[in-house]
Order: C-alpha cells, then structure tokens, then sequence
C-alpha cells in the first residue's frame, strides 16, 4: 500500500492536530428514562472528566445500558421510550431537537456488547461510514483508517487481509475493529457496553491496554459487570442500584474511594457479594 | 433394580420401533419424486439427443427438438424477473423499512398479499389475457405471458424477500444508527447484503414456479412452436409443451418425457447459478 510511506510523516501531523481538539466533558443531571410508563432509571446525575476511563457498575438491570444509550440518544429509536433531564456535552444540552442528531454521533461513539462488524470486508468497515459521511478522496479515506488501524493494534494483525470479510476475523479483533470503525469518526467521547463480555482474557486485555491509550484522546465511559476490570482501568467508578425497579447511582468517586472506603453500604455489600 | 432393567429395556424398544418408522416415512417421502423422475428418464432419456436440443419441433413436436420453445420460456422468464425483482425487492423495503407494524397501510398491503398469493393460478391467465392481451393490446405473446407470470408470482416473492429482511440481525441496524450512517447508504451497503443469499433463495423459488407453470400462459403467451422474432411474438413454453404432448398429441409422450428432463436439469442449472452467484456477493 503506497499510501503507507506518505503517511507515517503525516501521522505525526495527525497527532498533533488531535491533541488540539480535546476529549469532551460529559455532565448528566437528573437524568430519568421510562419506557412506557415504567421508571427504569430514576433521576440520576453523574460526569466524566476529559480524558478519564468512568466505569459504569452495578447488577443486572439496574439501567446502566438505559443510562449509556440515552447520551447518544440510541434509545430515541424505541417506540414507548422517554427520556427527561439534561446530558451536557462540552456543556452544551444534547437531549433537545436544536442540537442534531448527526453533530451528537459524530462527537460521541459507542461499542456494543457482541461485536457487530458490517458484513462487509475489514477495509469497508472502516471506509464506508467515512464516505457516508461526506469523506470524499479515497486517499484521506485509506490514511484515516491506517491511523485508527495502528491506533488499535489492528495494522499487523489485518493487514494483509483488508480486503476479506470482517466477519471472519476473531472475536477480539471484530471487537477491536468496532471500537476503529467508532475513532475513524473522531469522537470526543465513546461509550462501551460491556465491551468486552464475550472475549476471552487475553482478549480483554488487549482491549483494557487499548483503552487506558485512548483516553489520552477521548473520554471514555464503560459500563462493566467485571468489577475488576473497573478496579484495573478506571479513574473513577459509578455504582448503579436498582430501587423498586427504578435505577439510580449510589455512589461516584475515584476508583480507589469506590473500592476501599465506600461512602455506601450498597457498594460495600455489592462488592463484597452478600447483594446484587 | 430389576424394574429399572426392564424400562431401559422398554425405553430402548421404543427407540428402535421409532427410529424404523421415521426412516421408513422418510423413505417414502423421497420415493414418490424418485419415482417420478425415474419414470420421466426411463419413457424419456431415448428421445434425448443432441439435434432434440438444437432443432425446433417438428409434427406437432413428436420429432425433431425443443430449440425455439427453449428460447420463448427464457426470454417469457428475463421478462418476468425482470419485473419481479426489482419491484419486489423495492415493496419489501418499502414494507420493512418505512411502514411500521402496526400501520393500516401496512396491515393492507400484508392482507392483500396473502389473498393474491392464494389466488389460482388460472385466475391470472385469465387476468392477464384481458389486461394484456386485449386492453394494452400486447396479444397473445412473450411479453404479455411474462408480465403476467410476474403478477402471479410477485406476492410470494414479495413475502419471502420481506421475511428475509426481518431476519437481518438487528446490530447491523444499531452500528449503523450509532455511527449516523444515511437509511440509503445502510439500506444498500449494510442491509441488501447481508440478506443477499436469501434473496437468491428467493429468485430461485420463484423461477421454478415461472418454469411450472402452464395456466396463466396458456392464455396469454400462447402456442406457437417457431423461433420469436420479438416480444411482441407468440411462443410456446417448455411446461405448455409437455402438457400439449402428454394431452393432445398421441404418440408425443417420449417427446414430452424428454422435455421434461431438459425442464428439470434446467432448474437445477438455475439453482445452483443464483446460489453460486448470490454467496460471492
Ligand atoms: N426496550 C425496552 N423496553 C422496555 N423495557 C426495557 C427496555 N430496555 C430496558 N428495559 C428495562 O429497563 C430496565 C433497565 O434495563 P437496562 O438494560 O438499562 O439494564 P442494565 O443495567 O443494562 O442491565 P444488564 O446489566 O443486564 O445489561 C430493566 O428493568 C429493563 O427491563
Ligand atoms: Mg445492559
């Protein structure tokens, strides 16, 4: 690939403009979500600071998936659901019509639980929402994904099989290829939903030391069940308790208050296992 | 102990009688089209040679070959499908992507599908004789016999392209909304291939019901034996054919045999092409 050569001086080029556009603030206040009548998440208000890793914890249906889908407005895409209160973005209110549906998915990605790669080749995963998007030369095309490809680890893996199926890569590196396929778009935030739920350890791993890199360039918040996949990468924990079906969070502080000082007695018996 | 012996004694003489009988029915259920193929190759395999593929049918098709009738069923076929699909692939979006479950319009279209789709099929010869033949003036022809053979078989087509596009998974739709790609560009680089296989399934169910059949063309493709010169011309289908030899011509049976192996190896050619073609997409 002859793009290649240019692009290693340009990569350095690319750093640096990236560096000068900063990973988003998040603030979301008295956030609740219904679908039809019922309150699945109860008034919950939580913020992630640039650049940190915010893990999203607590028991099964207890809203956590309600709470990350309502930032992107996944959740308008149901019928019966509602969403009330404010989600700040760099301060600004996307929960209102003014602020575009398209400005708030290109600011903000999001990695789902099973990886769901397009049935099409590895390359295409990557370049196609690109040219969706407007992004017209080829070459800038190509050179996007080499940067989001290097960025995750993917470039030696895939690059000599760019042009065959996604769908035929392992698990791990589908999953990897969601969370590029989400970078080429350069989002200030990036949302995962137990990203890594149905990857083996090694796997994980990879996807953990992938993340701990990128917060250097977005804000990162993750919803997790595996309480020591929180503990090892994030700089702050948010525990999500369901009360009479509503979910709300209990408690929000650093990784290590969260662990070892709980301000709640929910978080102290979820994580030592006698709840949830 | 011993009670426990006698059940699993039990229990495994009903497995045996089971298993006999579900081969059995098996069996048979394969049988009965082995035994008609057989039956068609045996009366038929004879009259099959090169010179019945190339030459046109000669007194009353009871010698010389099946040449033009094969160029008349697959040109009737391309004016069929032609039609077919796209205008099935563009309802069955239409169905899927723009009309929600619960719509009138919706429960209309759903309701006015099953009741076409059950429709005899003489029904439509009839149709077709009387909208195409005489009201748009197309007589007895190639075009007006395919383009009624494509309302015959447009509501099933309809319904298994639009099954096929419910059962696309629902992540492709979830990437695609999170990553804000436009409903065209999902619809043709996300949605379309990912069902692809299925609509070939598809396309081939409906040309095997287009090759059957004899009604609908009877009235409206007619009964010519020469080579078309165009649409516009008259000619005859392989189905037609073998009905004609087996009913009306004594001494046309091993002709009509043979035809029908020729009929059948086509289908499977057929099938195995839109297979082949729709898994390298
Ligand atoms: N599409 C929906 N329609 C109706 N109710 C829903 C829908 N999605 C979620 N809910 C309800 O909202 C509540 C919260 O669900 P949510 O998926 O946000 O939980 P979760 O914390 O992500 O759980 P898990 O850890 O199992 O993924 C649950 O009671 C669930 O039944
Ligand atoms: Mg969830």
């Amino acid at each position: 690939m002859d793009f290649m050569k240019k692009n290693i001086k340009t990569l350095n080029l690319q750093e640096k403009l990236s560096i000068g556009k900063k990973a988003a603030t998040l603030r979301i206040e008295n956030l609740s979500v219904y679908y039809d009548q019922q309150l699945a998440v109860n008034k919950v208000t939580l913020d992630a600071n640039p650049n940190e890793i915010l893990a999203l914890v607590g028991p099964s249906g207890c809203g956590k998936s309600s709470i990350l889908a309502s930032i992107n407005r996944m959740n308008m895409m149901i019928d019966d659901c509602r969403v009330t209160g404010r989600i700040l973005i760099n301060s600004e209110n996307v929960l209102t019509d003014q602020y575009s549906l398209t400005k708030l998915r290109q600011k903000v990605g999001m990695v789902f639980q099973s990886p769901n790669p397009f049935p099409m080749s590895v390359k295409d995963n990557i370049c196609f929402p690109l040219k969706d998007h407007g992004l017209k030369s080829k070459k800038d095309r190509e050179v996007r994904m080499f940067d989001v490809l290097q960025q995750t680890g993917l470039w030696d893996e895939v690059k000599d099989r760019l042009n065959q199926s996604a769908l035929k890569l392992s698990g791990g590196q589908q999953q990897r290829l969601c969370i590029a396929r989400a970078l080429a778009l350069k989002p200030q935030l990036l949302l995962l939903d137990e990203p890594c739920s149905a990857l083996d350890p090694k796997a994980t791993e990879k996807i953990e030391i992938l993340l701990q890199e990128l917060k250097s360039t977005v804000t990162i918040v993750m919803v997790t069940h595996n309480l020591a996949q929180a503990k090892r990468i994030a700089e702050r924990v948010a525990v999500c308790w369901s009360f009479n079906g509503s979910g709300r969070i209990v408690e929000c502080s650093q990784t290590d208050i969260v662990f070892n000082r709980p301000a709640s007695k929910i978080t102290e018996e979820y994580f030592s296992g006698v709840a949830g | 102990m011993h009670s426990r012996d006698s059940q699993l004694n039990n229990a495994r003489v009903v497995n045996h009688t089971m298993t006999i009988i579900i081969w059995s029915v098996a069996l048979s259920t394969m049988l009965l089209p082995l035994s008609i193929i057989s039956d068609v190759f045996i009366k038929g395999l004879a009259h099959l040679n090169w010179s019945f593929l190339t030459e046109i049918p000669k007194n009353s098709g009871r010698e010389g070959g099946i040449s033009s009738l094969f160029i008349s069923n697959s040109l009737i076929l391309i004016v069929c499908l032609a039609v077919v699909i796209p205008i099935g692939i563009t309802t069955a979006l239409y169905l899927n992507e723009r009309v929600s479950p619960n719509d009138k319009v919706d429960k209309w279209i759903q309701i006015s599908l099953d009741v076409l789709a059950g429709v005899p099929s003489i029904i439509f010869g009839l149709f077709g004789y009387v909208f195409f033949c005489q009201i748009l003036g197309l007589g007895f022809s190639i075009l007006s016999g395919g383009l009624s053979l494509a309302c015959m078989v447009l509501p099933l087509f309809i319904r298994l392209c639009e099954n096929n596009l419910k059962n696309s998974p629902a992540s492709y739709r979830e990437a695609a909304e999170a990553l804000n790609i436009s409903h065209t560009g999902f619809i043709i680089k996300v949605l379309l291939p990912s069902v692809a296989e299925g609509i070939g399934a598809a396309v081939v169910v409906v040309m095997g019901r287009a090759l059957a059949e004899t009604a609908v063309l009877i009235f409206t493709a007619g009964y010519a034996l020469r080579y078309p010169n165009s649409l516009f011309d008259s000619g005859r289908s392989l189905s037609i054919h073998i009905y004609d030899l087996a009913m009306n011509v004594p001494g046309g049976m091993p002709a009509a045999s043979a035809t029908a192996i020729v009929l059948f190896l086509l289908l499977i050619i057929l099938n195995a092409l839109v297979r082949f073609s729709c898994r390298r997409l």
